[in-house]
Formats: C-alpha cells, structure tokens, sequence
C-alpha cells in the first residue's frame, strides 16, 4: 500500500505540473521565427491560452504562483522589461477568476468569449503597463495583430488543450488502477 | 468544473491565502518592473537572461528547426511565384554591378598605392562570426533577436550585427552559447550615423516601427530622401563605414531611414569581432578644438570598416 501510494503521489504531482510545462513550452513556441513567403507572422500568445484553459477548468493546476514564473520566463525570453507579461497575466486571470462560473463548463462558445474577453483585458494591460515602463511607441499594430490571431487561433488550440487534459486524467486513473491489480 | 463556493464575486480567486499570494505577485511584478526600468541599459536582470538564454537555446534551435523549414518552403514558394520578373531585375542588377565592381577594383589599386606611398598601416582584417537566429523580434514591444554563438565563440557586448546587406543591430547581452541582439529598430537602440551625401552626422534612434528616425542632425544641413547612411563609428562601439540604410522619403516631420537589411527577415548574420575603441586621456594640447581645415581632415582620417581594429586615427584608440 505504500508503494501504491508513492506512485499515485508521483502521478499526481506528474500531472498536476503538466500545465505548467506546457506554458513554458508554448512561451519558447512564442518567440520561435515564424515567416510565411518573407513576411514576419505574428505568434499567438500561447502561454496565455494555457493559462486562461487550466485556470478556467482546472485552477489548482494553474496557481498564481505558476503564472508568475510563466510571465517572468516570457518576459526574460523575450528580452523585454522584467515583470511586465507576469503582471498583465497575473491581473488578467484574476479577473477573470472571478467569472469563471459563468465561463467554465457551458460549451465551446462560451469558453471561446470568455477568451476574448481576456485577450482584451490583456491587450489593455499590457499596452498601459508598457507605455509607462518603455514611453510612447509605436507597437499597437504590432499588438492588435497578435491579438487577432491569437483569439482566432484559440478555438483548436483550446480543442487540444481539452484532449490532453482528458488523456491526463484517464492516465492518471489508469497508473493508479494498474498498480492496485499487480500488487 | 473547477469546485468553487459561493462568498461572491472574489470566489474565483480562491481562499484568503491565495488572495493574499495574489496580492504579493502582483506588487513583486511591479518591483521587478520598476527595478529593470530604472537602468535600462545595464539592467539588474542581465545575469539571468544569460543564463536563461543559455538553458533554452537547445529547446529554441529545436523548436525553430521546423518552422524554418516551413518559412524557407514558403519563401520559396513565394519566391518561384514571380521567377521570371525577378530573373529580370537580377540581370539588371548584375550589369550594374559589374560596372561597380570595375571601378571599385580601379579605387582600391589607386588606394593601395597612396597607402603604400604613405607609408598607411595595414589594417587586419575583422574576424567574422556567423551565427543563426533561434528567435523572432520578441513581442511587440522589444526588437531584439536571439543567436546561437555566445562568448565560447568568441562573442562580446557591442559588436556589429550584419545581414549581408548592412548592418542590423549590435550584440546587446552575451551568453556562453547563445547571445541577444538589439536591432536597430528597437526603442532604446541608439546608433552615431553618417549622411553620406550630406557629410553630416547624426544618431539612429529607434522606436519599435520598422524605420528608425533620424536625430539630433547637424544644423544647417540639406537632407534628401534617398541619402545614404552608414556608421560614423563615433560611439566608440561600432567601427564606421557599416551600411545601414537610406533616407526614406519624408512621411511627417521627422526623418526616416529605410534599412538596407529588414532585421526581421534574418536568419543568418554575421557578428564583427572587432576590438572596441578605447579613447584615451587627451592631453591639453591634443585636447584642443582643431581648426576648420583640420577638423575636415580629422573627419577624413576616420577609420573606415576595415582600417578601425587596432589603427591609429585621430579620434585616438
């Protein structure tokens, strides 16, 4: 039973970072070249879809201090100023926490709103927040273009993020199972 | 759905402890904004960024590999799109380039021969590192590019970054393996220039967009679009004569150059490893202000790109 135990515990700790990682991963994913016959495309803000999905279905895999370190490691890979994604994400989720009973669990359409609400609550924030670290400049078409195709692309992003989340919790049940039956 | 209770609409924020954390993160981030901004150019993070961007470039070079081959699929698509009209321009070109290049070999001849005459020392040759950017621009708000060769390779802070049309930026922040480049184009990058055709100097100053204005412009002078603008090599960083741009047409009441190399369309660059210019103390006499006929030939004895490691000139190394 103690065995039993410790795996279960290491399952669940495996699991419980997987959003994590995942945000980290999608932060790299952000700052990678993407050109399409020469013209610079801009990325999604992935690791903020991975925070708006984990922290609208699941918020304990998505804790604050998570996000923290998520926008920090954005802002370090980016070369930008120091604290400035942590905080936008950071205010965003929380406000958005706050109507997550009304976003999380009521379909596709719903969740897809409430996400473009966030980007917008996100594109504000980032856009004040920069302006008074870095002064005037002129990157608000810049921003609105990664916006756009952010909230454009979350639909089967999102759609992926649901697979993986069943895929985690039916293989967290199953390692659990599987090691009752043998022992 | 995630199990929350119902004391209002701050349910969502969790108990009082995360609340609480909440609230912590968030002054945390406005100090750490608040600490990176009050040195921008020697920013209290560059250890970390270091290291970070050591850590990550095996996961960036990996993560770059195949959407490098979808850009160069693309490009290459696009490219074969309009072949014939380019095969065209690029015969153009070529003529016109072979023109250049003659005289070009008749005015380094002659040069050579004045710089025997003179008894000129020869200048070394900088050495060139190539390297790959594993990044894009960064966001909207920092035009600054990763690369794949740090201080192993012999990388340093404040080389010249060139595509192969001109220069695109200087190595801001070194790494063992990997290293940052701000580009031209991005807010705090600040670059001496020369207005070729108006034998004027000026600094580049860029603001996020994709053409850098032109400040602080000698008095007095005739600016027109189509000028071209290299490095003047006066910051003491980058060694003068790099192509940088040209004069773009005038759209409002500053002055824009338009790049000669678009830093966001680099894959490879090539980093100038060249010894920065260290000026010494003047005494009072070489300290004066040189007379009108000498401060041109002050001007003229400028380093050019190859002339700057290790040779004498009149600003002193």
């Amino acid at each position: 039973m103690v065995q039993v135990g410790a795996v279960q515990r290491t399952s669940a700790v495996l699991w419980a970072i997987l959003p994590f990682v995942l945000a980290m991963l999608c932060a790299m994913i952000y700052v990678a070249p993407l050109r399409i016959g020469g013209i610079s495309i801009p990325m999604p803000l992935f690791p903020f879809m991975v925070i708006y999905f984990w922290s609208m279905t699941r918020p304990v895999y998505m804790p604050f201090v998570a996000i923290f370190f998520i926008g920090l490691f954005q802002d370090v890979l980016t070369g930008g100023p120091i604290g400035l994604w942590a905080l936008t994400y950071l205010l965003t989720t929380a406000l958005l926490s706050t109507q997550a009973e009304v976003i999380a669990g009521r379909g596709r359409s719903v969740m897809w709103s409430g996400f473009i609400l966030g980007v917008l609550i996100a594109t504000f924030l980032v856009w004040v927040f920069a302006r008074m670290a870095l002064g005037p400049s002129p990157a608000g078409g810049r921003l609105g273009l990664e916006m756009i195709v952010t909230v454009l692309t979350y639909p089967l992003v999102g759609r992926l993020f649901a697979m993986v989340q069943r895929a985690t919790t039916q293989a967290s049940r199953l390692t659990v199972t599987s090691t009752m039956v043998n022992l | 759905m995630a199990k929350r209770n119902s004391l209002g609409i701050f349910n969502g924020l969790g108990g009082p402890w995360s609340r609480g954390l909440l609230v912590i993160l968030v002054l945390l981030s406005v100090a750490l904004l608040a600490l990176d901004r009050s040195q921008p150019e020697q920013s209290r993070f560059d250890m970390a960024r270091r290291a970070i961007a050591d850590a990550s470039k095996p996961a960036m070079t990996l993560l770059s590999a195949p959407l490098r081959t979808l850009n160069q699929f693309s490009g290459a698509l696009a490219s074969n799109w309009q072949a014939a009209k380019k095969v065209r321009a690029l015969e153009q070109d070529n003529h016109n380039l072979m023109q250049w290049r003659d005289l070009a070999l008749a005015l380094h001849e002659k040069m050579s021969r004045y710089e025997e005459l003179l008894g000129a020392p020869q200048a070394p040759t900088p050495i060139v590192i190539t390297a790959r950017a594993i990044t894009d621009t960064g966001g909207p708000f920092v035009r600054a590019r990763l690369v794949n060769v740090g201080s192993d390779d012999g990388v340093a802070e404040g080389q010249a970054v060139l595509a192969y049309n001109g220069l695109i930026g200087r190595v801001m922040n070194v790494g063992k393996r990997a290293s940052r480049v701000l580009l031209l184009t991005d807010l705090n990058s600040r670059v001496p220039v020369y207005i070729v055709d108006a034998q004027a100097h000026a600094i580049l100053a860029g603001d996020n967009s994709g053409a850098p204005r032109l400040i602080y412009i000698e008095r007095g002078v005739e600016i027109e679009p189509g000028m071209r603008v290299m490095t003047s090599g006066e910051d003491g960083v980058l060694p003068r004569g790099l192509a940088v741009g040209q004069i773009a047409p005038a759209g409002g009441k500053d002055w824009r150059i338009a790049l000669f190399a678009r830093p966001e369309r680099v894959d490879f660059v090539s980093i100038l490893e060249v010894a920065p210019i260290v000026f010494e103390a003047l005494d009072e006499t070489e300290n004066a202000l040189p007379e009108a006929g000498e401060a041109e030939a002050v001007s003229d004895a400028s380093p050019s790109l190859g002339a700057v490691p290790g040779a004498p000139s009149a600003g002193g190394q």
